[in-house]
């Protein structure tokens, strides 16, 4: 229980973490047209249910750009049937970076004070792509500081020995966070985010109002927590390879009995906005045909498609054999996540390429209650894993 | 720290807000309220209580007033029925000092000499008792006391008489020390004592004109009866 002596003085009072029941978990920032999607979670007894689901009204002002846009403050709320007492907010932006990293590649970076946009955003332009895993292995240079990094930097004096796995810390106008990875050698995942959307976005859910934000997190990550409760992923002990489908990026994640091992970014892949370009320009429809030709078998869309998977699934089969190599991880489940339409076709040039069978399961599958479900139900993919990912912590801790 | 590595919770500890914060700017008020209302409830038991205190007074009172009439009657009747005892006390004492002199008279009659003729029989009011505090010295001034304090009373008989000698006289004071006066009359003959009895107050010639009284004696004689005791 948290005392508020004063506006700015809070103690708090009582024991350390309690398991957190009921949970919303919000997608921001994500395009979804319509709204943000928000997922309200609550256990009892044991299950897991599914309380309301559905788009919120976004916040009435975008993610901040600067220091100077983010000194306007904006509180937000959401609707009677979300307000749950903790939030997990899933926030996408293009100044996010969300990577599998090593632990003396991330204090380099730290050592910087360096924020890093994307990854696959970067390294787009970047001619000299590495062939490698897609783990990072070496720092990247500082970017340019303006003058409120300068300024955040001289008031926060920290150094690397003060970095803790799962313990966020600002350093040169960024915040940081990292958790290792339960695999041999020092990898770490990694997040970054500039200090003032991350202090605005603090703020955006204000105290003694249901919800308050218990967890700031990336989409990207919170995708990755989305698997926990499918009912296949169970099955298979928690040893899974997942390919995850954003808007404009491609993401492969490895997880062995239930912890995540492997999390790469596909370069180059194009995401769901460009697949289903490609398939619009390549059989000359309209975007709303594009989703029910990918369902449906009249039209053949293989020969658009497989230029574009193809590497995705080469990828695919790297990161697998990299799993059995280094792992041994062997014949794990593999899936596939945050394609509306199309998953078969993901499946069947995946069993091809690389004898691998993609499943496509339910976004809400292995949870109770009304939900969202098939292609509709994909946009709420991250705002269920932010739930998950903040409620399975919390059960851990 | 949870070794899940797809929970990146970029938010510090310290940024956490809660939704239901326990605010010293509200809990000081409600806990004054609370405070006030516990003076308030304590006050009312308190007023309550002095008002149960003057109602039950009140009642009293009326009760008291209610009883008041009964209560001095009741006081009167013991105030009467003291008088009554008290009188009833005294007159066990008059009835206790109550002395009959039937008997000494008739003996009287035997023993008198038929030379005797007597001429007056009395028995005296006794003498006043003094009012005289104790221990006031003679001559000085002093406060009488409001009655007498002790409840014996002397009582004499005086004989007087006629004889042409004395030895009727003699004959009839042997007499009277006889057994059958015992229990009526005192015997003192020391004269040194103030209780003297008999005593002889006078023995003189007859100086009466008429008959034959220059040639008798007169005499007057005063006896000491037993005490009268005004006691139960």
């Amino acid at each position: 229980m948290k005392l508020q002596l004063t506006k700015t003085k809070t103690i708090e009072i009582g024991g350390g973490r309690r398991r957190l029941s009921d949970v919303v978990g919000v997608d921001l920032f994500s395009g979804v047209d319509g709204g943000c999607p928000a997922v309200r979670l609550a256990e009892k007894k044991g299950t897991l249910h599914v309380v309301a689901a559905g788009l919120v009204p976004p916040p009435a002002h975008a993610l901040p750009e600067s220091w100077e846009q983010a000194a306007k403050s904006c509180t937000w709320s959401l609707p009677q049937h979300f307000q749950s007492p903790h939030a997990a907010l899933a926030v996408s932006s293009a100044a996010l970076f969300v990577g599998q990293t090593t632990l003396e590649a991330f204090k380099a970076d730290f050592s910087a004070g360096s924020h890093r946009q994307d990854e696959t955003a970067a390294q787009n332009t970047d001619a000299a792509k590495s062939r490698r895993i897609g783990i990072r292995r070496a720092s990247k240079p500082a970017a340019e500081s303006t003058p409120a990094q300068t300024a955040a930097t001289a008031q926060q004096t920290a150094s690397t020995a003060a970095i803790e796995p799962g313990v966020p810390i600002s350093n040169g106008g960024t915040r940081f966070v990292m958790k290792k990875m339960p695999v041999d050698g020092d990898f770490v995942m990694e997040a970054t985010i500039p200090e003032y959307q991350l202090l605005w976005l603090s703020r955006l859910l204000p105290e003694g109002r249901r919800p308050t934000a218990a967890s700031i997190q990336p989409r990207t990550s919170a995708l990755a927590a989305s698997i926990l409760r499918q009912g296949a992923f169970a099955a298979a002990g928690g040893n899974a390879i997942a390919l995850f489908v954003e808007d404009s990026l491609v993401h492969i994640a490895g997880y062995r009995s239930g912890d995540l091992v492997l999390w790469r970014t596909c370069r180059g892949a194009p995401g769901r906005i460009g697949i289903f370009d490609a398939v619009r320009k390549g059989l000359g429809l309209d975007a709303e045909m594009v989703e029910s030709v990918l369902n449906d078998a009249l039209i053949d869309p293989r020969p658009v498609l497989e230029p574009i998977v193809t590497p995705i699934v080469d990828e695919l089969a790297v990161s697998r054999d990299y799993l059995a190599d280094k792992l041994r991880l062997e014949s794990p489940a593999a899936f596939v996540f945050g394609l509306p339409a199309g998953a078969g076709y993901f499946s069947a040039i995946a069993e091809e390429r690389a004898h691998m069978k993609l499943a496509a399961p339910e976004v809400f599958d292995g949870i109770e209650g009304e939900a969202p479900r098939g292609a509709e139900a994909v946009a709420y993919a991250g705002a269920l894993g932010a739930a998950l990912a903040l409620m399975g912590e919390e059960a851990d801790a | 720290m949870s070794a899940k590595a797809y929970h990146l919770n970029l938010l510090k500890a310290s940024e956490r807000v809660s939704s239901s914060p326990v605010r010293l700017r509200v809990m000081l008020p409600v806990l004054a309220m609370f405070a006030v209302a516990g003076a308030v409830v304590w006050w009312g038991s308190l007023l309550g209580r002095v008002l149960m205190a003057k109602s039950s007074i009140q009642t009293l009172q009326s009760e008291i007033d209610t009883r008041k009439a009964a209560y001095a009657d009741v006081m009167e009747k013991m105030n009467l029925a003291n008088e009554l005892e008290s009188e009833l006390e005294q007159l066990e004492y008059y009835r206790g000092g109550c002395r009959s002199y039937g008997g000494v008279f008739t003996a009287l009659a035997e023993v008198m000499p038929l030379k005797i003729q007597l001429t007056r029989l009395e028995i005296p009011p006794p003498p006043p008792q003094s009012l005289v505090p104790p221990g006031v010295l003679p001559g000085r001034p002093y406060t009488p006391l409001w009655g007498p304090t002790g409840n014996v009373e002397s009582v004499s008989l005086v004989l007087a008489g006629r004889t042409p000698k004395e030895t009727p006289i003699v004959s009839l004071m042997e007499s009277l020390e006889s057994d059958t006066f015992t229990n009526f009359i005192s015997i003192v003959k020391d004269p040194r004592r103030s209780d003297q009895s008999p005593k002889v107050r006078s023995i003189r010639q007859d100086t009466s004109r008429r008959g034959e009284g220059s040639r008798m004696l007169a005499f007057e004689i005063e006896y000491r009866l037993k005490d009268r005791r005004f006691a139960k």
